[in-house]
C-alpha cells in the first residue's frame, strides 16, 4: 500500500516537474535571434528590398524567374539566415520612383531553432500555437488537395493556422502535418 | 495508509468521468445541432413551414409593419423543452409584386439541450470545438470589449465552423473559455 502511496506522489512531482520545464523553455526563447512574428524571423523582415535583404545575409541573391523572358512577378529563394534553413518569398512592387524592386512578401522555415514569442515552434500541437493568441483572430482547417481539374478534398493530414491581428496586414502561418507544425511562416495577407 | 487508497481511487474516478463528459455523444435528434438547424428546426425554412412543424405561430410583426419598411424580424419561441431565437427575413417571390414571405435565417439557443453529434453544447471548452471540428474550416475571433473595436475581449470569442468559407455555420459564443450559446445559420461574403 506504502508503494502505491509513493507511486502517485512520484508522479505527481514528475508531472509538476515537466510543466515546470516547459514554462522555462518558453521564456526562454522570448530574446532569441529566431523568433518569429508577423513581421517576419529575427532580424529578416516583410518588405525589405532585395539590396537590403542581399547586405542583411551577405550574400547576392539569384532570382530564377528573372531568366524568364516573359517576365516575372513573384520569385522564391532558398537560402541560410545565420544557422537556420529559410525559404524567401519576394514580390516585385510596382511604382513610378524604385523602378518595379522586389521586395519580401514571406518568410518560411522548418528549423526547430525558429520559435514564437510564446516559445511554440516545430513540432508543437494545434493547442500549443492556440494559447499563444488568444486576443488574435484565428482561420485554420485542413488544407485543400487537388485531385482533377475539377475536385477538391480536404487532406486528411495536412492542416494550417492562420494567426492575424487588428490590422489585417500580415499573418503568421502554421503549417501541420499529421497534428504537428512542421513549418512556421511570417506573410503578407493575400487577398482572396 | 489503506484509508487513504478509496480516496484516492474516488479522485481517480472522478477525474476520470469529467474528461468522459466532453466525449458524450448527443443521441436526441430532437435537438440536435447541425449545418442545417437544431433539430427538424432548419434554416431556410419559411415562416409558414416553421408553424406548421411547430404546431404554433410564429409572432413576427414586422413584416406588416408598412411605416418603417424593416425587411428583418426576430422571435423568441418554446420549441420543446428548449427556448430558441429565430431570425427572419423577407424574401420577395418573383412571381408577383411586392409578394414575400418571411425566411428564417438563423437559429439561436442558449439551452443545455442542444448539442452537436459530438455531444458540443452549452459548457464545452475551446479544445473540445477544436477537436470535434477537426475536419470543418475554423473562424476563431475575441469579441471587442468597447463599440469603437479597438480592444479586444480576455474573456468572451466566437468559434465559426463552416465546411467551406462561404456557407452555412454553426457559431459558438463563449465566455472564460465556456459556450454559453450557439447560433445556426450562413455566411456569405459581400466584400467580392
Amino acid at each position: 500500500m506504502r508503494n502505491i502511496f509513493c507511486f502517485f506522489l512520484a508522479a505527481f512531482f514528475f508531472a509538476s516537474c515537466n510543466s515546470k520545464k516547459e514554462k522555462q523553455t518558453k521564456k526562454k526563447v522570448e530574446n532569441n535571434e529566431y523568433t518569429i512574428s508577423k513581421d517576419g524571423i529575427g532580424d529578416l523582415k516583410i518588405g525589405m528590398t532585395e539590396p537590403e535583404v542581399e547586405n542583411l545575409l551577405n550574400q547576392q541573391l539569384d532570382f530564377n524567374a528573372m531568366k524568364d523572358s516573359a517576365g516575372y512577378w513573384s520569385d522564391t529563394i532558398k537560402t541560410k539566415y545565420k544557422d537556420i534553413d529559410v525559404s524567401i518569398y519576394f514580390e516585385r512592387q510596382y511604382s513610378d520612383d524604385d523602378n518595379g524592386i522586389m521586395q519580401i512578401s514571406g518568410v518560411e522555415t522548418t528549423s526547430s531553432l525558429c520559435k514564437t514569442s510564446s516559445g511554440a515552434g516545430i513540432g508543437d500541437e494545434k493547442m500549443d500555437i492556440l494559447t499563444g493568441y488568444n486576443e488574435n483572430p484565428i482561420n485554420m482547417g485542413p488544407d485543400w488537395e487537388i485531385v482533377n481539374d475539377t475536385t477538391w478534398v480536404m487532406s486528411k493530414t495536412k492542416y494550417s493556422i492562420y494567426v492575424k491581428d487588428d490590422k489585417w496586414d500580415k499573418e503568421l502561418i502554421f503549417r501541420l502535418t499529421n497534428k504537428k507544425v512542421t513549418s512556421l511562416q511570417a506573410s503578407i495577407i493575400m487577398g482572396d | 495508509m489503506r484509508k487513504l487508497l478509496p480516496l484516492l481511487l474516488i479522485v481517480l474516478a472522478a477525474c476520470g468521468s469529467k474528461n468522459d463528459e466532453p466525449g458524450k455523444k448527443n443521441v436526441n435528434d430532437d435537438y440536435l445541432v447541425t449545418l442545417d438547424g437544431i433539430g427538424p428546426v432548419k434554416t431556410d425554412m419559411s415562416q409558414g413551414e416553421l408553424e406548421k412543424l411547430l404546431n404554433k405561430k410564429i409572432p413576427l410583426t414586422n413584416p406588416w409593419d408598412t411605416i418603417s419598411g424593416s425587411w428583418m424580424d426576430s422571435a423568441l419561441i418554446k420549441y420543446k423543452e428548449a427556448d430558441l431565437r429565430l431570425t427572419f427575413v423577407r424574401t420577395y417571390a418573383y412571381s408577383a409584386p411586392d409578394s414575400f414571405h418571411m425566411r428564417m435565417t438563423d437559429v439561436e439557443t442558449s439551452s443545455p439541450l442542444c448539442k452537436t453529434k459530438d455531444g458540443i453544447g452549452i459548457g464545452s471548452g475551446k479544445k473540445q470545438i477544436i477537436d470535434a471540428f477537426e475536419d470543418h474550416l475554423l473562424f476563431i475571433e475575441p469579441d471587442y470589449e468597447d463599440t469603437t473595436y479597438t480592444t479586444r475581449s480576455k474573456s468572451r470569442s466566437t468559434i465559426k465552423a463552416r465546411e467551406a468559407r462561404e456557407g452555412r455555420e454553426i457559431i459558438f459564443y463563449l465566455k472564460d473559455n465556456k459556450v454559453y450559446a450557439i447560433k445556426v445559420g450562413s455566411f456569405y461574403d459581400d466584400s467580392e
